[in-house]
């Protein structure tokens, strides 16, 4: 409490202030205040939960984004030479094509060489033996 | 007395207008103004969009590296610091991202950054299991890896990027504007003829235990590069970049690199004198096998000689002296023109960094004299890349018109897709003179039995073999064995240089490089759907 000089009246800052004094404009400005800040409180809450939506959804872009170029890559790998080259080999069983080289030689073919007798192996003789007339005759039996 | 009563009431007062005007700033910002300044301070999506660089696509739009999305996964060095703590989380992450945890915590611990990177490449899939994880100190960043359907194909044309993304050598490189933004590029290169190509050079390397080797594959009538590869190279998916010793790999030798051409230099000689008029392919000329130009005795490669020739069996046979003859006819002056117009000792302007101009020693130089005439008419004495032969090979394919060399067709951006326009090529010789030189090189073929694989087509050719330049010396023993070649000679579809360094079986470019051109202008000209009787059945 504020007190004056001795013999007079204490002052009451409260009653310098209008409308009921100090504790009540204090009390109605905190109160101002408060309603101040509920007031856009749903506001805020639900630009919050609008970007965190938005963050999401970006994440999801980026995730698709990301897969596409992965596949993408895939898909390059694929039609790579190598990769076709390699599928060929393993899985159907496909071999390289194999040159074959023809060459056309302008000599006459060769003769097969003749020896002289003499350096050749000696002839078997095989004597057949004649067959008998008998035989021929039996041979030409229709029944036999 | 009076007077303190006003001062109290002016205080209340202002303590009152003072609540009063934080009460209107709360009412505008909250009820008013909320949706102006929703998202104002709320945290940013969980990830940013990763970060995509564009592809490089063959000519018909087949990729040959392609970005794909991926994470890395970062620890914070604090986090690991208790070892128990550590060693239980490393293991955990170890097991998803497939590396041994004792060597994620040495590495993190030892690393003098905040946070250390242990795990690249992750796919989105892995991603998720090491989210689920939730480690404390562990994150995840959006990232991207290169991916190469095709192998190694066309690596030091590709070229590669560094951990940081960015293009360091190749086309990745060149066109690291377009790449870094997204966009795609088209090259000229065709996966089925590159691989035809490095594949025939791989063999003919093997089989001549080679040092390395070169192979190019040009359309003559746009200048496309349709196959382009240099032994030896490197692997696109681990690139030694730790090795500084392994850096020349990256490189594109074709471009880059520069030799002595040899023999196949005498096209441009012969041509040069029959665009003149001064010979014609049957004019006749007798060789000596020895010819002095300055005191100094020139001899044909057998050291022989060969009576009564023509034009045309000096470009067959390869006879130095006949080409050293040609060139005096032409003078110093026409003959170093003709070097200028088929594009030696200047840039090709090919989409490569690093390209060389090659080193011609004109008849301005203070130090030319008559033996550099002598010598460059055959192919000796002067520099040239690769590339610069090829080019020079197109002109006399294309009747007589140069082209500019290019790998890039094409460029993809959100704006559309900007074709490369197509040039119209510099008049070098005439066609009358490009069509003779081309029947002259029908008499050059591959030796059997490869030329029997192009039964059925005209081709024709011009073989090499140069010394190897090592500093300013010729090193003891050395050669590049080269095959130069045109397919078909009626309507080329392509010309093709072989290049193969330093075999160890024989020199000659007939036996070295020949197969290699005979099977990569079989699978071309089959690839074109040129009939063995040299019809077109099906252009492409």
């Amino acid at each position: 409490m504020a007190t004056t000089r001795a013999g007079t009246r204490p002052y009451r800052l409260w009653k310098a202030i209008p409308w009921g004094g100090l504790p009540t404009a204090i009390g109605l400005a905190a109160l101002v205040i408060g309603a101040a800040s509920l007031f856009p409180l749903s506001g805020l809450v639900k630009s919050l939960v609008s970007e965190s939506h938005a963050a999401q959804l970006q994440r999801e872009l980026l995730e698709w984004e990301t897969k596409l170029k992965e596949l993408e890559a895939h898909l390059a790998y694929l039609a790579s030479l190598q990769r076709i080259e390699k599928e060929a080999e393993e899985r159907l069983h496909m071999a390289p094509p194999q040159e074959t080289i023809y060459v056309r030689v302008d000599v006459p073919p060769f003769s097969i060489p003749t020896l002289p007798s003499r350096y050749l192996p000696p002839a078997t003789e095989v004597e057949e033996k004649s067959t008998p007339w008998w035989r021929k005759l039996i041979n030409s039996l229709p029944f036999w | 007395m009076r007077g303190g009563h006003w001062r109290v009431k002016l205080v209340a007062l202002a303590v009152g207008l003072a609540f009063a005007a934080v009460v209107a700033r709360l009412i505008q910002l909250q009820a008013l103004e909320h949706q102006g300044q929703s998202g104002k301070g709320v945290t940013a999506p969980s990830r940013p969009k990763p970060y995509l660089r564009g592809s490089i696509l063959d000519a018909n739009g087949n990729p040959l590296v392609m970005t794909v999305p991926a994470f890395k996964v970062l620890v914070e060095k604090r986090a690991w610091q208790d070892p128990q703590r550590a060693l239980a989380d490393a293991s955990l992450l170890g097991q998803v991202v497939g590396r041994d945890p004792l060597e994620m915590i040495h590495e993190t611990l030892a690393s003098p950054a905040f946070e250390h990177t242990v795990a690249w490449g992750l796919s989105w899939q892995k991603a998720q299991e090491v989210e689920a994880l939730r480690l404390k100190g562990v994150r995840l960043v959006p990232d991207s890896v290169r991916f190469y359907p095709e192998g190694n194909l066309a690596s030091q044309v590709l070229g590669i990027v560094g951990r940081d993304g960015n293009g360091l050598s190749g086309i990745e490189r060149r066109l690291e504007d377009v790449l870094a933004n997204g966009g795609d590029v088209i090259l000229t290169i065709d996966r089925h003829l590159q691989r035809v190509a490095e594949e025939a050079l791989d063999k003919a390397i093997r089989q001549h235990g080679a040092k390395g080797g070169s192979v190019m594959v040009m359309n003559p009538k746009t200048g496309e590069i349709l196959a382009m590869a240099s032994r030896p190279t490197f692997d696109l998916r681990s690139p030694p970049l730790d090795d500084p010793s392994s850096l020349s790999l990256f490189r594109n030798p074709l471009v880059t690199d520069m030799y002595e051409p040899g023999s196949v230099l005498k096209l441009a000689t012969v041509a040069a004198a029959i665009d003149q008029g001064l010979v014609s392919p049957h004019t006749p000329w007798y060789d000596r096998g020895v010819v002095m130009v300055g005191g100094w005795p020139i001899y044909n490669w057998d050291y022989s000689a060969h009576g009564s020739r023509t034009v045309t069996d000096i470009l067959v046979q390869s006879l130095n002296t006949g080409a050293v003859w040609l060139a005096q006819l032409l003078g110093p002056e026409h003959f170093y023109e003709y070097l200028r117009r088929f594009g030696f000792g200047k840039l090709s302007g090919i989409e490569l960094d690093g390209e060389a101009p090659g080193q011609v020693r004109w008849p301005d130089d203070p130090h030319w004299s008559p033996v550099d005439l002598a010598t460059n008419s055959f192919g000796h004495g002067l520099a040239a890349t690769p590339v610069q032969v090829t080019t020079m090979l197109a002109a006399i394919a294309n009747d007589g018109l140069l082209v500019r060399p290019h790998l890039v067709k094409g460029i993809v951006t959100p704006q559309g897709v900007r074709w490369t326009s197509p040039e119209p090529g510099e008049r070098v010789i005439s066609p009358e003179t490009a069509k003779a030189v081309r029947e002259m090189m029908a008499r050059v073929q591959p030796p059997p039995p490869a030329n029997t694989l192009l039964s059925g087509y005209r081709v024709g050719g011009k073989t090499g073999t140069a010394n190897v330049v090592e500093g300013y010396a010729y090193k003891p023993n050395a050669y590049i064995a080269s095959f130069a070649g045109i397919a078909p000679l009626e309507d080329p579809k392509v010309v093709i240089l072989v290049k193969i360094d330093e075999p160890t079986t024989v020199p000659w470019g007939t036996v070295v490089a020949g197969p290699a051109f005979a099977e990569i202008a079989a699978h071309a000209l089959s690839y074109f759907g040129v009939t063995r009787e040299g019809k077109l059945v099906s252009g492409r």
